[in-house]
């Protein structure tokens, strides 16, 4: 291999340094190329993405043209043929929405870039999601393999969506706002606590064994009290949710804190820092990535006290709705409850996720000076 | 009062009388780490304490700063007895301990902020990271720093609090030898400017007679103070004085008598 540069220039004088690459346009051009081939740049996988597209059109057209299994009860048959020309079309879009980002993908610029990586990074899910849908399709709706009323088509669900969507909404707003009231309740007590626990010898001894005896009670357990000791289930369902969010984030603060190097504090304090400035610009900021994990613990948590908390007493709600779906029987609409809960809790776990990584930002690896 | 022809801020006098400090280790012994120790510097004086490792230097710089109180005897700063941390004395520690989560320069306002004065002061945090010739990384995250801009920028920060005492805790102890040297100077040009007094503690006695005009030397734990030795050499010293030499002779037969000083950090000189 050879580094010298192709220029008709004279050899460099003896004892001065002979001119790197970065000295000239080409040979800045080779480093780049020479960058361009270790770094491996996304590509997309051409055979994975095509049947990846190809099995979301033959799901579309299995819907279409092979006939219902002649088992599948009326009811359900129904649904299907109502949500029939729907799911076509959706799957049919969401195959040429792939092949129109694929298109992009060789595009150059900015868009192109963006179009290839979404494209090799999503192929496998397009080829995998594709072929779960036929299976689901032809193993339900087809041939009911899969025996309603338990296993229901995909169109099943969405004309549930579609059918419910104003007692659905009502209670995912339901759901929403009380999961909200709970988790920051929690949360502002939790902090609190964490920080009067991890700062005061006094506050510790009396709180941390109590904290450890009743944080980790699970919430379906104080549903027999809660629901009497409240003077509403609403406050009795906010007390619940607070509670299991209440644990982890006073347990992690106060780890977090104690876990805090002393010189910090001794740094802070030969600056002028008192107390204030101490708990509140030094131990919280230093116990955020604790805090951090004790709130991805708490959001989990806190998604099984609020459905636990609306099957009882509080009659709103999406896990009210799944209940109550239950009690007709109704399959198709415990599944599109379900559906909407996953979309809701994985949404609420992402926003946390990227809100950490904002929040922790200096905590990433990054280029060093 | 020693005359400067600066502008900046006057030295302090420290008088350091009689201190005795002692701990308590977890396996429950009595832990004696200074012995009734007794020593002073002169405003705008720059003091190096060196002895073996161990020896209860840091114990004591953590007394002149105030973060401890002594078990018995008193330490006094300009005539006042130290009870409590106080931002006209500054402590510099071997690791930088920049707060993670903040930028260079919000590290730098740590002590404006805590006491209330950054707003309308933020002209003194850009005059510090420019003393320091980190004003172009302000916006950086302390991760992102080399080791020796980390500890610059810790400098930066005690600097801005205009300390009439510097408390240097082996700040240049974890840098390369490059970086070290260019500390070195760069440390004494600070203190030529601003006139504060210096106390340095250092394991390399090389750094100690670079840098002071007086060296301090330690026995090993329970601290007593084996040995004052002024250096008495103009600025900028070079390390292969003979004059130099015999000092660094004269503290290394000490430490060596005293034969408790290990040997690489005594071959540690820059």
């Amino acid at each position: 291999m050879s580094t010298t540069l192709r220029t008709q220039t004279a050899a460099p004088a003896p004892g001065a340094a002979a001119p790197g690459p970065g000295g000239t346009a080409e040979g800045r051009a080779r480093v780049h190329a020479a960058l361009e081939s270790i770094t491996h740049p996304a590509r997309v996988d051409p055979v994975v993405l095509s049947l990846g597209i190809l099995a979301w059109v033959a799901f579309a057209l299995v819907c279409r043209l092979v006939p219902d299994s002649s088992r599948l009860p009326l009811s359900d048959a129904a649904a299907v043929q109502a949500a029939g020309t729907f799911t076509q079309v959706a799957a049919l879009a969401v195959a040429a929405a792939w092949a129109g980002v694929w298109a992009l993908s060789r595009a150059g610029g900015r868009v192109g870039a963006w179009a290839t990586r979404k494209a090799a990074h999503a192929a496998a899910w397009v080829l995998g999601s594709g072929l779960w849908l036929l299976f689901w399709e032809l193993s339900t709706a087809k041939s009911t393999a899969l025996e309603p009323p338990y296993f229901v088509a995909p169109q099943e669900i969405l004309q549930r969506l579609w059918e419910d969507r104003a007692i659905l909404a009502e209670s995912l707003g339901n759901s929403l706002l009380l999961l909200a009231v709970g988790f920051l309740v929690g949360l502002v007590t939790g902090l609190a606590t964490g920080v009067l626990i991890g700062w005061s010898k006094v506050a510790n001894y009396w709180v941390h064994p109590i904290l450890m005896f009743l944080g980790p009670v699970p919430s379906l357990a104080w549903v027999p009290v809660a629901f009497v000791l409240f003077p509403t289930a609403y406050v009795a369902a906010v007390f619940m949710i607070a509670l299991t969010v209440w644990f982890p984030i006073t347990v992690l603060t106060r780890a977090g804190i104690l876990g805090v190097p002393r010189s910090y504090y001794d740094v802070a304090q030969t600056l002028g820092a008192g107390t204030r400035f101490l708990v509140l610009r030094v131990s919280l900021p230093a116990a955020l990535p604790s805090i951090f994990t004790g709130a991805f613990m708490a959001l989990g948590a806190s998604f099984v006290s609020l459905t636990v908390a609306e099957n009882f007493g509080v009659n709103a709600g999406l896990g009210w709705y799944l209940n109550w779906q239950k009690g007709w029987g109704d399959f198709p609409a415990v599944y599109a409850g379900i559906v909407v809960l996953v979309v809701v809790c994985g949404a609420l776990l992402t926003a946390l996720l990227r809100l950490r990584s904002y929040v922790l930002r200096w905590e990433k690896e990054l280029t060093r000076w | 009062m020693v005359e400067t022809t600066t502008p900046a801020a006057t030295g302090a006098a420290v008088d350091v009388l009689g201190v005795t400090q002692a701990f308590r280790t977890t396996a429950g012994d009595d832990l004696l780490v200074l012995d009734d120790v007794t020593l002073s510097a002169r405003p705008g004086e720059f003091v190096a304490l060196v002895g073996p490792s161990g020896s209860g230097k840091s114990t004591l710089l953590r007394l002149l700063a105030g973060l401890d109180r002594p078990l018995f005897g008193t330490v006094y700063v300009d005539g006042a007895r130290v009870t409590a941390p106080d931002p006209r004395r500054a402590l510099v520690f071997q690791d930088p301990t920049l707060l993670p989560w903040r930028s260079v320069r919000q590290n730098v306002a740590i002590g404006p902020q805590a006491r209330g004065t950054l707003r309308g002061h933020e002209d003194r945090v850009q005059e510090a990271l420019e003393l320091v010739n980190l004003a172009d990384f302000a916006d950086a995250w302390p991760a992102q720093l080399s080791g020796g801009m980390a500890q610059r920028a810790a400098l930066a920060r005690a600097l801005v609090n205009d300390p009439s005492l510097f408390l240097l805790d082996e700040p240049l102890g974890k840098l390369d030898a490059l970086t070290r040297r260019h500390l070195q100077g760069e440390l004494l040009s600070l203190w030529e400017q601003r006139g504060f007094t210096a106390v340095l503690v250092t394991h390399d006695v090389t750094e100690a007679l670079v840098l002071a005009d007086r060296v301090v030397v330690f026995s090993p734990r329970p601290a007593r103070v084996r040995e004052v030795v002024e250096v008495g050499l103009p600025r900028p010293r070079v390390q292969a004085d003979p004059a130099f030499v015999a000092l660094r002779e004269q503290i290394l037969a000490v430490l060596d008598e005293d034969g408790a000083a290990a040997p690489d950090e005594l071959e540690d000189a820059s």
